[in-house]
């Protein structure tokens, strides 16, 4: 009889035991989930070493991964050689004549330059950082990629990441030997773009699915078909960058990214200076010279020059 | 000597630190993005698999905290919103814990008490979704990522089969 009191003791302060531990957990969990609400980003410190180490080992993770779909792709590249080795053999008689317009239109812009005595950004910097997404992460909630480059090679945030297609996303988080990538497709994502062919502006807005919208075209001209550049108006990013092409589905328009071809494995980072506010960089003071400058100048009796 | 009481407290957080190890190789693995001709699915859910597997062997009070540090990790490996995976791991874990400690069978009972979970993950991840970036979460892509990973349970069954027969662990096995 006592025993079983005894037992039934011992349960029953189990399960209170149980049920605080519960009660404990949960609200932590809501605590931290209501930290994170309205895209803020607590845990920041915490982050960057997160990711360093998840992407070492997931790093080693996606190879075998990567190797099987290298290998299923190059399979079913073997069997349309020799309609692609035509398509490539017209392109390359395209590309030809493009190099020559190419060569030409830079000698123009050379001589205007040289003329106006300006400096004409077309293009990013040369600086190259390479690269390996190790993770690519394409979920309802993110679309983000894990690189194997961090700060000790040179990447930080903000810095434009690039594919042989086009722009891939952007720097968002830096840490020493990996660094956090935002898609372009990302819900938070927003970039300044101008259509190539006729200047207009907008901003591409990412909203989780393949294709980012284009949105704020006020009445700018903008056409199924157009090339989407980066227009480099968000000081963010460099002028000139591809991006992708524009369509329609229903009444909004949309780009059809450059680099939505294939899994993206080698990539680059392109470091960029963005413009500076004024405010944050500051004319250095004219070198005029004050009166006690002048009194400290002035020769001393009897230390005068004159015979 | 270690009295009974030590070398229980000894087990319980060994057995709950193995679970940690176990869900860090499984975040990992849920941040591959596997491409399949056109379609790409990433095992996001995966980690599910540890909440369904642990509890037969490990007391509640440290693994539901387990579940939440789990859920933390996968938050911040995953450059995610924070909390999302937190909260559904542990409210998981709470709902799911007394049905999974009396779970057993063979592997299509064992798969379909799976499926039932990770369907509940992907349910409560599309309202903290909803809830923390304002906008409803492509259910496309929520559907396909869990359907991938309950595809792939046979796979984690088989796998945990061997290492226990491996491991001269075969009773845990007849338990379950």
């Amino acid at each position: 009889m006592a025993g079983r009191l005894y037992s039934t003791r011992q349960q029953k302060r189990r399960s209170a035991l149980l049920r605080r531990a519960s009660v404990l957990a949960l609200a932590l969990a809501l605590i931290i989930f209501l930290l994170g609400l309205n895209g803020r980003r607590p845990l920041g410190a915490a982050r960057a070493p997160a990711e360093s180490g998840a992407g070492r080992i997931v790093s080693v993770l996606s190879m075998p991964v990567r190797g099987a779909e290298n290998l299923s792709r190059s399979v079913g590249a073997h069997f349309g050689t020799v309609a692609e080795n035509e398509r490539l053999a017209a392109e390359v008689t395209r590309l030809k004549q493009v190099e020559g317009q190419i060569l030409s239109l830079r000698e123009q812009v050379s001589y205007l330059e040289t003329i106006l005595n300006t400096d004409i950004e077309t293009v990013a910097k040369e600086k190259r950082i390479a690269a390996r997404a190790v993770s690519e992460v394409r979920g309802p909630f993110v679309q983000s990629a894990l690189i194997n480059a961090g700060a000790a090679k040179g990447v930080s945030s903000g810095d434009a990441v690039m594919t042989v297609n086009g722009i891939y996303g952007r720097v968002v988080r830096s840490g020493n030997s990996s660094a956090r990538v935002l898609l372009l497709t990302d819900l938070s994502s927003r970039i300044a773009v101008m259509s190539q062919r006729s200047r207009g502006r907008a901003i591409l807005s990412g909203d989780n699915t393949v294709a980012p919208s284009l949105e704020f075209r006020r009445d700018g001209d903008w056409q199924i078909g157009d090339r989407i550049v980066t227009s480099g108006d968000d000081g963010i990013l460099p002028r000139g960058l591809p991006v992708g092409e524009v369509f329609a589905e229903g009444n909004k328009l949309r780009a059809k990214l450059f680099t939505d071809v294939a899994p993206v494995d080698w990539i680059w980072v392109a470091p960029f200076a963005p413009v500076q506010r004024p405010e944050d960089d500051p004319a250095p003071a004219p070198d005029v010279p004050t009166p006690d400058d002048s009194a400290a100048d002035a020769p001393l009796p009897g230390e005068s020059d004159a015979p | 000597m270690i009295d009974e009481s030590g070398g229980n407290a000894l087990q319980t957080l060994s057995i709950a630190l193995q679970a940690l190890g176990l869900g860090v190789m499984l975040i990992c693995i849920s941040l591959l993005n596997i491409s399949v001709g056109a379609v790409s699915v990433s095992l996001m859910y995966i980690p599910v698999a540890l909440l369904f597997f642990w509890p037969r062997y490990s007391k509640f009070a440290p693994s539901v905290w387990v579940a939440l540090i789990i859920g933390l990790l996968q938050d911040l490996a995953s450059g995610g919103p924070l909390g999302l995976w937190t909260l559904t791991y542990t409210a998981l874990f709470v709902i799911i814990d007394p049905t999974v400690r009396r779970s057993r069978g063979g592997l299509s009972s064992q798969w379909s008490v799976f499926a039932v979970l990770v369907l509940a993950s992907a349910t409560l991840t599309w309202i903290f979704g909803r809830l923390s970036m304002g906008v409803r979460p492509n259910l496309t892509v929520m559907g396909l990522n869990a359907g991938a990973v309950i595809a792939l349970f046979p796979a984690l069954f088989f796998l945990r089969r061997f290492i226990y027969q491996v491991s001269g662990r075969d009773d845990v096995l007849r338990g379950s």
